[in-house]
């Protein structure tokens, strides 16, 4: 197959949400088959106990980027894939709120994702599993033989920053960008998964990406294992990446399982032809299952010797999350009990997958007992327990929901025979490599080999059998998609007959995706305009009239800066390799230079319903949920700075290392651009040109002296007579990473007072236009905050 | 003159006060025999009053929609859970 240049432009700039949403469900698929390979490696190892087909090396190695691959890599961005292309049509909107922003979030996961694969080439893969639990995550050779982790943890950072910016993008747009008459009561349970979904990527990932910070710092900075490690802080700061990690990673889990939910509730009433039974229980039990993953990490950490009080108050927390998932199970198979099922894959995959939660689910359980969690943890029962719900709830769903939208996406029916072929051999695969671990009781996860006496051997041969049947069945899913994409029967707007606004147009959607954007009265009824009024199901609008263009190069600019950027700083021993790193911030400022130029045209719907956030620009919405998850980020780095400061044996005392003078006049330098950054917004709204410049050149100045006197100061002790990280090693290392953070935020500050400048002399701020300044002064006085609370926890206390 | 935000007036009233509460943080831990303890408590609860200061006003988050203050303080009560159980599960280490 070849692809025309004209093609290849258009996906490699198009920003519309549709193809955006393409583009990440065959990249995730493409993760999807090298994670898979890596899996079917192990699995073939394990099949004899030893000699095996992999060195120890190699198989950690792959142990963990099978994990890191499929967890992230895979599960999360196909559930996105799909809410890119379905949740703008399932609001009855255009588009996403910010298109561009959308397309750069794809961008920067394909280039994280290619980073990651990277590392095997570059010092070894990563071969820690995948939570990177300290210290095998430690590097104490000086130079710190083996970048691949370094890598790594780059691409982690690169694909964090994809998920916030996506989140904020999914949060803005649910709440901004409803059609008419559209309330939270109407959704059905797709956007209602995706909603909560995204909302604890929002407020999960921030924490992730703080350790990340603590990770890469403990391994290249000059006093190595100050945050993570024990070697230097008694054996309290080595739970801290257990903390940071966990208190992400598990709500991570049912980030995985959410869209996986959504999925099953938009298929199941499709096919019985029924509601989903308690559907707005289904909704709360999300709602209060999200909460309460917040609150339950602990259970990760139960043999590591924390307080029996943490322990006892996270079992009762992990039993707690189970119930909303009751009400879940029980809403599904009720809705199933004695319906009249159409028998087709979707609905295949989706029962096949409450079946394999239910045994998943229920494993879970075990582990919240302190008593069975000492027994199990790390072993093949728990390696079990999560596959069961990370792939077995969460891919088998997803499998259906790609069945089920195939048609609509593509215009073209898939070959339900060979789709049905793919469930059956997927379900019984999935079951003979799964089901044999729960009684690998002793076996140790992560282990290479092992001996013939330990009696393994026979389930371990069970399991691999079923993971080259399971593997290969996946096989299926691609001929046949492949195939049906030029073969398929054509498949009509709606084969399903299906009731949410996806099925009201055509296969696939025209570029702006509904001629008129429907209208929902209040009992329900849609109108799509033109007179045609009626249920979801029969409304045909047409989209296909006059739209603006969707293709905008600078995504994939700023994206390939970033990526060149971080793996200058990571690829190296020692960092940084300026020959990438330059390069990186070149074309990242370029790109970066472009995206604020370029005048793109977002695709507006009408008056669209925006409770609970009315009256506040869709921007500013973007700006405030953002500013969240900085919040987090910088909570946990302070929280790690304390953490450290209050178990370490010694810490310098006041004025003697970091001197009052220097923190309190870039106190005072801050708070005064602060008072500059809202007169400029003042101004704005007054329609004073000068008034406006001069106060964003005041800005300018004052955040230039900010960071020039922040450079003194680090110079000072930089080049102080005995080395500050020799003498020092926990407050060197905690000052200059925590307030090397807050400078990068300064910094990208002054960069967008530099682009705000030349418009401001041309005028272009005045009227809607202050709007932009507004949304500067928002970061602006964040990062002001920020400094607010660095000044007495390293100067003053 | 004003359509809508707040006054300049304003802005450099709430100025003047973080002035002088960054002055008075500064003084603070000058005065003799005061507990490290109260010293490092006031400090902190003096940033929290500053930030919330740049918030309402600067920010103008006062005049948001109260559902929007609900996201942010989210954000706060989480990671005030973080950091407040991840100490509590060090405290037999403490003792």
């Amino acid at each position: 197959m070849q692809i025309s240049g004209q093609a290849a432009k258009y996906w490699l700039y198009s920003t519309n949400h549709k193809d955006v949403g393409v583009l990440y469900t065959v990249t995730s698929l493409l993760f999807f088959l090298i994670g898979g390979v890596l899996a079917l490696s192990m699995r073939a190892q394990l099949a004899n106990p030893t000699p095996g087909i992999l060195p120890t090396s190699t198989y950690n190695e792959f142990v963990t980027m099978h994990g890191l691959l499929m967890i992230l890599w895979v599960l999360s961005p196909l559930a996105i894939g799909l809410a890119n292309y379905f949740i703008p049509l399932q609001l009855g909107a255009r588009d996403l709120a910010f298109p561009r922003l959308n397309a750069l979030s794809y961008w920067l996961y394909l280039f994280g994702g290619v980073g990651m694969v990277l590392t095997f080439f570059v010092g070894g893969g990563p071969n820690t599993g995948w939570t990177l639990y300290n210290p095998q995550t430690a590097c104490s050779d000086p130079l710190c033989a083996g970048a691949g982790l370094n890598v790594a943890t780059g691409a982690l950072v690169l694909l964090v920053a994809s998920i916030t910016l996506g989140s904020v993008n999914f949060i803005v747009t649910m709440f901004k960008m409803r059609a008419p008459g559209l309330k939270f009561s109407h959704f059905s349970m797709f956007p209602w998964a995706m909603l909560v979904t995204v909302v604890m990527m929002l407020y999960a990932f921030p924490s992730f990406l703080a350790g990340l910070v603590l990770l890469f710092a403990d391994r290249t900075f000059p006093a190595r294992l100050s945050y993570l490690s024990s070697s230097q802080s008694g054996n309290i700061p080595s739970l801290l990446w257990d903390d940071v990690f966990w208190f992400f990673g598990h709500p991570e889990v049912y980030i995985v399982l959410f869209p996986a939910i959504g999925v099953i509730g938009e298929i199941l009433p499709t096919f019985t032809r029924r509601p989903l039974y308690g559907a707005k229980y289904v909704a709360w039990s999300m709602i209060a299952a999200a909460v309460l993953s917040f609150i339950v990490w602990g259970h990760h950490m139960f043999i590591t010797g924390v307080s029996p009080l943490s322990t006892q108050l996270f079992t009762i927390t992990t039993i707690g999350v189970s119930l909303p998932f009751d009400v879940i199970t029980i809403s599904m198979i009720e809705t199933l009990y004695k319906a009249k099922i159409r028998m087709k894959a979707p609905v295949l995959f989706a029962i096949g997958a409450v079946a394999l939660f239910v045994i998943g689910g229920i494993t879970g359980v075990f582990l919240a007992s302190i008593a069975l969690d000492h027994q199990l943890r790390g072993t093949y029962f728990v390696v079990a327990h999560f596959h069961y719900i990370m792939v077995g709830a969460g891919i088998l769903a997803l499998m259906g929901g790609l069945y089920y939208w195939f048609p609509k996406m593509t215009g073209r029916m898939y070959n339900e025979r060979i789709a049905k072929l793919h469930f059956a051999l997927s379900f019984i695969g999935f079951n003979v490599l799964y089901f044999p671990m729960f009684f690998l009781l002793e076996m140790p996860r992560r282990i290479a080999s092992y001996t013939i006496n330990t009696g393994w051997l026979p389930l371990n041969q069970m399991a691999t059998i079923g993971g080259f049947i399971f593997g290969l069945a996946q096989l299926l899913l691609f001929a046949n998609l492949g195939r049906s994409l030029r073969n398929g029967t054509p498949a009509g707007p709606n084969p399903w007959e299906g009731w949410t606004f996806e099925w009201s147009t055509s296969s696939p959607p025209p570029p702006e995706n509904f001629g008129t954007i429907p209208r929902v009265a209040s009992d329900g009824t849609v109108d799509f305009g033109s007179g045609h009024r009626g249920s979801l199901a029969t409304g045909l609008p047409n989209g296909h009239g006059a739209h603006p263009s969707h293709l905008s190069r600078w995504p994939i600019i700023m994206a390939l800066g970033a990526f060149l950027f971080l793996l200058g700083l990571t690829v190296s021993s020692p960092p940084p390799n300026y020959f990438l790193l330059v390069p990186g911030v070149v074309v990242g400022v370029w790109g970066l230079t472009g995206y604020g130029r370029e005048a793109f045209v977002v695709p507006e719907g009408e008056k669209t319903a925006d409770w609970p956030f009315a009256g506040i620009p869709r921007a500013r919405l973007g700006v405030w949920v953002f500013l969240a998850s900085e919040i987090i980020f910088f909570g946990v780095l302070l929280g790690a700075y304390a953490f450290v400061r209050t178990n370490a044996a010694t810490w310098p005392a006041i004025n003697s290392l970091f001197e009052i003078s220097h923190g309190a006049t870039n106190t005072f330098i801050l708070l005064a651009s602060s008072l500059t950054a809202v007169l400029a917004l003042a101004c704005a709204r007054q329609g004073s040109k000068s008034g406006l410049v001069a106060s964003l050149v005041g800005t300018f100045a004052l955040g230039t002296l900010f960071l020039y006197n922040k450079a003194m100061e680090w110079q000072q002790l930089a080049s102080a007579p005995v080395s500050i990280f020799a003498n020092f090693p926990l407050p060197a290392t905690t000052y200059y990473i925590t307030t090397g953070v807050h400078g990068v935020h300064v910094f990208a500050g002054l960069l967008m007072i530099g682009y705000l400048i030349p418009n401001a002399l041309k005028g272009k701020y005045f009227g809607h236009g202050e709007e932009t300044i507004h949304h500067f002064g928002l970061y602006w006085h964040f990062v002001d905050i920020v400094w607010i609370f660095l000044f007495p926890l390293f100067y003053l206390i | 003159m004003r359509e809508k935000g707040l006054s300049v007036r304003v802005y450099i009233i709430v100025f003047a006060v973080l002035i002088g509460v960054t002055a008075g943080e500064l003084e603070l831990i000058n005065l003799p025999n005061l507990a490290r303890d109260f010293v490092v408590t006031t400090l902190i609860g003096l940033a929290v009053a500053k930030a919330a200061l740049v918030v309402l006003f600067f920010q103008e988050l006062k005049d948001e929609p109260r559902p929007l203050s609900i996201v942010l303080v989210v954000a706060v009560v989480i990671v005030t859970a973080l950091l407040s159980v991840s100490f509590l599960q060090l405290h037999p280490f403490h003792t």
